[in-house]
């Protein structure tokens, strides 16, 4: 089997395989549940409110796997080095391209997972509203490249820093950073900063988008420059841990 | 009902001997329920607010199409308004009135499952993992992923919603 495969299987199947691997999953359905239960008390919801249900929730699982992400990213080398696995993995016939395509595969896997699991909840609190299926596709579109690209920095941080805990705050600052739009509204980002800062952010770019289709019913051209920002990320993302990658710190 | 769109047409034609120059023809959305009377914000009913014209020759007309998603229930009014550079007086259109009906947008029926079920099947599957043999749990999780899907299948059938689809 390709190592690529294999390394990527062997990453998954600690995720989704092991016994207690599914707490994660678990957990992840428990924030979701908890989100979409405060909805029920609320028994009268404009179509506007609905959809901006549909985008919260849309926003949420971006964040929650983004953060997935990360910790999946900081394990990848730093974890192995920590359990002193990470010579006999730099002394395998596996170069090291093939090993971080493996590593960012079991990421994928994990986001992939974290995915299938919240399009219940999306249907059950979209399907009476507007554009769900915009949703759906709009958060496997924008949102796969903006967390794998945290899972690559995160993995770049890994094996620059041979350090999970210091490659994981690191990493989660700069998640915090960048999801600071869910929490500083629209109007509070309309400054000249806050509006360069949206420009760049792939999180913000996400987010509008998310915003532009569900809420405001915008079209797929309109939303190339931010599928652009985002993809720019990942590219980005994905050739500094490529470079880190390439000499991992393993003493 | 909330969701629908509805499209208004306006034609407005220069009646005058001379040309009306810097033309901005707008629309608004009057709420008019008993005790919620109020202009609304048509940020999200709609994306085309406003059309200009640098100039309206006599005799010419100008028509437009207004498109817009209905929001939320309630009785409403739409206007179209007229003004141009050189005159100080704003022309209206009559009013036309529509009713939006309530949609239920979130179902408890719809959520509840859902909310409950997910945890739970993933619960199940951690539990029959921990008391089962390898083989037997991979066949019990297919099989019961197989169920969960089903009984979502029945749900959104059953509260007569597309599972994909408002």
């Amino acid at each position: 089997m390709n190592p690529v495969f294999l390394i990527a299987r062997k990453e998954a199947g600690r995720l989704l395989l092991d016994q207690w691997a599914l707490a994660w999953l678990l957990a992840f359905s428990a924030v979701l549940s908890g989100f979409a239960l405060l909805l029920v008390s609320n028994a009268e919801l404009s179509l506007l409110d609905n959809a901006q249900v549909v985008y919260m929730m849309a926003g949420t699982v971006m964040s929650a796997g983004a953060i997935v992400a990360v910790i999946l990213g900081c394990d990848a080398f730093a974890g192995e080095r920590e359990r002193c696995t990470l010579t006999p993995l730099l002394l395998a016939p596996v170069s090291s391209r093939e090993l971080l395509l493996g590593k960012a595969l079991g990421v994928s896997a994990a986001w992939g997972a974290a995915y299938l699991l919240a399009m219940p909840y999306l249907w059950a609190v979209g399907a009476g509203g507007q554009d769900l299926v915009q949703a759906i596709v709009y958060l496997a579109l924008f949102g796969t490249p903006v967390v794998l690209g945290f899972g690559c920095l995160a993995m770049a941080f890994s094996a620059k820093t041979g350090n999970v805990i210091t490659s994981l705050v690191t990493s989660l600052i700069i998640l915090l950073l960048a999801a600071s739009p869910l929490l500083i509204g629209p109007g509070l980002r309309g400054t000249v900063i806050g509006r360069m800062f949206d420009a760049l952010n792939p999180f913000a770019a996400a987010l509008n988008t998310f915003d532009a289709v569900v809420i405001d019913n915008e079209t797929f051209t309109k939303q190339l420059v931010r599928l652009t920002v985002t993809f720019v990320w990942l590219g980005i993302t994905f050739a500094v841990a490529y470079c880190a990658a390439r000499r991992p710190r393993f003493r | 009902m909330m969701g629908d769109r509805l499209r208004f047409h306006s034609v407005i034609r220069n009646t005058g001997p001379k040309p009306v120059e810097g033309l901005t023809t707008w629309i608004n959305l009057l709420e008019v329920d008993p005790g919620n009377e109020q202009p609304m914000d048509l940020e999200d009913w709609s994306a085309h607010k406003a059309v200009t014209r640098a100039e309206l020759p006599p005799g010419k007309t100008l028509e437009s199409e207004w498109l817009m998603r209905l929001i939320k229930r309630g009785v409403y009014r739409v206007v179209i308004c007229v003004a141009s550079r050189n005159r100080r007086r704003v022309f209206t259109s009559p009013t036309v009135e529509f009713r939006v009906t309530q949609k239920p947008v979130v179902q408890s029926r719809r959520i509840l499952p859902v909310a409950f079920g997910v945890p739970l099947m993933i619960g199940l599957i951690m539990l029959l993992r921990r008391f089962c043999p390898y083989r037997v749990s991979e066949t019990t999780d297919t099989l019961l992923m197989l169920c969960v899907a089903f009984f979502f299948f029945l749900m959104s059938r059953r509260s007569g919603a597309h599972p994909l689809g408002g």
